[in-house]
């Protein structure tokens, strides 16, 4: 069993989630369409601009757009999320332990975070990860919407980083921990475009290529 | 009162794919909740957030389909057509589409004869 869960399962999981995340991008492509219209929506700020910005109107342009972002009505939460999210994309892929593995079945060394800095970041994902879960018990309007599909998301990114800590520290047992690592490591990963973590490439897809009231790219795309 | 449910699923079929995905996507994270004027004037009654119309309607429908009762139309018509205005000012993170969503729970509620009537009381 766990010889599976350290060998074959870790493949498993890697093409699952490679393939998911393929599946959804051409799902994208499949249910928008291009369209003539390059800018529909309305936005006062954009109205009869033609021809180049000076560098003012752009910056200001830009201080404009931020002031009705999420960044300024949910300060902390916001600011909690992105370092969330930074770590946790960054950390998997600089953990030493992770890259000791590829370079034993690739037999190419990637490089790594020192591993005090790893170790630091590892706990700032669970302080985020806590920060999400008293939020989403204590405020009404997050109870109003949350759904056991949510605690579990979050349980499962919790466990994979707490059992990641534990074992690296070797508190507890090390084969439990480590396999219990591997285990909610993977899950998670062939988790990613089959539940909410899909937002991964939503978000891009979404906010980049479609046309709407809050595109940030060219938005040539609806639905 | 009866429902004509395959009035209700042909109309959530030709949407399916789009609208599934984005009920997917919500991350349940309430951050469009002070975009919704309704929601700011109301008191900040959750019930009046964008992603809460949205799951309480149309994931609603997705969810019973064929054993939507006349009851639970009744419901998502009230959220529909009394709480919230279409005028897509809310915003998500994600740019989920909720305007388009609550067209879609309006669309459907009209079929079954469940609108905004202004001549009562
Ligand atoms: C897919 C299978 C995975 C395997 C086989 C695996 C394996 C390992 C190993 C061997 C270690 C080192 C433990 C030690 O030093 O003894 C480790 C640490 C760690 N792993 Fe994973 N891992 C996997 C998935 C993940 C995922 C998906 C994440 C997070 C998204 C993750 C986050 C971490 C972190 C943060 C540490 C370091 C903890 C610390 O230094 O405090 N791992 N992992
Ligand atoms: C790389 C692009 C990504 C972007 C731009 C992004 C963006 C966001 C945003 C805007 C939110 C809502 C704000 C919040 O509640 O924190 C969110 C929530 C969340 N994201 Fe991501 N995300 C990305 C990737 C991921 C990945 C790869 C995972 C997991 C493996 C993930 C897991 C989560 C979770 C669990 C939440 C909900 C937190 C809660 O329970 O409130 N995200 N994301
Ligand atoms: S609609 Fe968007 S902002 Fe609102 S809860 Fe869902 S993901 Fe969050
Ligand atoms: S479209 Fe509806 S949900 Fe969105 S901000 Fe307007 S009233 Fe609120």
């Amino acid at each position: 069993m766990v010889a599976h869960i350290r060998g074959p399962m870790v493949w498993i999981a890697l093409i699952v989630f490679v393939l998911g995340t393929a599946t959804q991008i051409l799902q994208f492509f499949w249910l928008s369409r291009k369209t003539a219209r390059s800018f529909a929506v309305f936005d006062p700020d954009r109205e009869n601009r033609v021809g180049k910005l000076s560098l003012h109107q752009r910056i200001s342009d830009m201080a404009h757009y931020f002031r009705k972002t999420v960044f300024v009505t949910y300060p902390l939460t916001m600011t909690v999320s992105t370092v969330f999210h930074v770590c946790l994309i960054l950390l998997p892929l600089f953990v030493l332990g992770h890259n000791e593995l590829i370079a034993l079945s690739l037999g190419h060394r990637l490089p790594s975070f020192p591993e005090r800095l790893s170790d630091g970041l590892t706990l700032v994902v669970l302080l985020c990860c806590s920060y999400f879960f008293i939020r989403r018990v204590v405020l009404a309007r997050m109870r109003a919407i949350s759904s056991l599909a949510d605690y579990l998301v979050l349980a499962l990114v919790g466990v994979s980083f707490l059992s990641g800590y534990l074992a690296y520290h070797q508190i507890f047992d090390y084969q439990s921990t480590i396999t219990i690592h591997m285990l909610s490591g993977e899950l998670m990963l062939m988790a990613i475009p089959f539940t909410k973590m899909t937002h991964m490439t939503f978000f891009f897809f979404n906010r980049f290529m479609v046309i709407h009231e809050h595109t940030l790219g060219r938005g040539e795309r609806v639905w | 009162m009866k429902v004509n449910t395959s009035e209700i699923v042909a109309l959530l079929n030709a949407e399916k794919p789009k609208m599934k995905l984005w009920l997917k996507v919500c991350a349940h994270c309430s951050l469009c909740a002070e975009s919704c004027f309704l929601y700011t004037v109301k008191d900040r009654d959750p019930r009046y957030m964008p992603s809460y119309k949205v799951i309480h309607s149309i994931g609603t429908l997705y969810r019973k389909k064929r054993r939507i009762s006349h009851q639970d139309l009744e419901t998502i018509g009230d959220i529909v057509w009394n709480r919230c205005v279409l005028c897509t000012r809310c915003y998500c993170p994600f740019g989920i589409d909720i305007p388009a969503m609550i067209t879609l729970g309006r669309k459907i509620c009209r079929t079954q004869n469940i609108y905004r009537r202004y001549d009562e009381k």
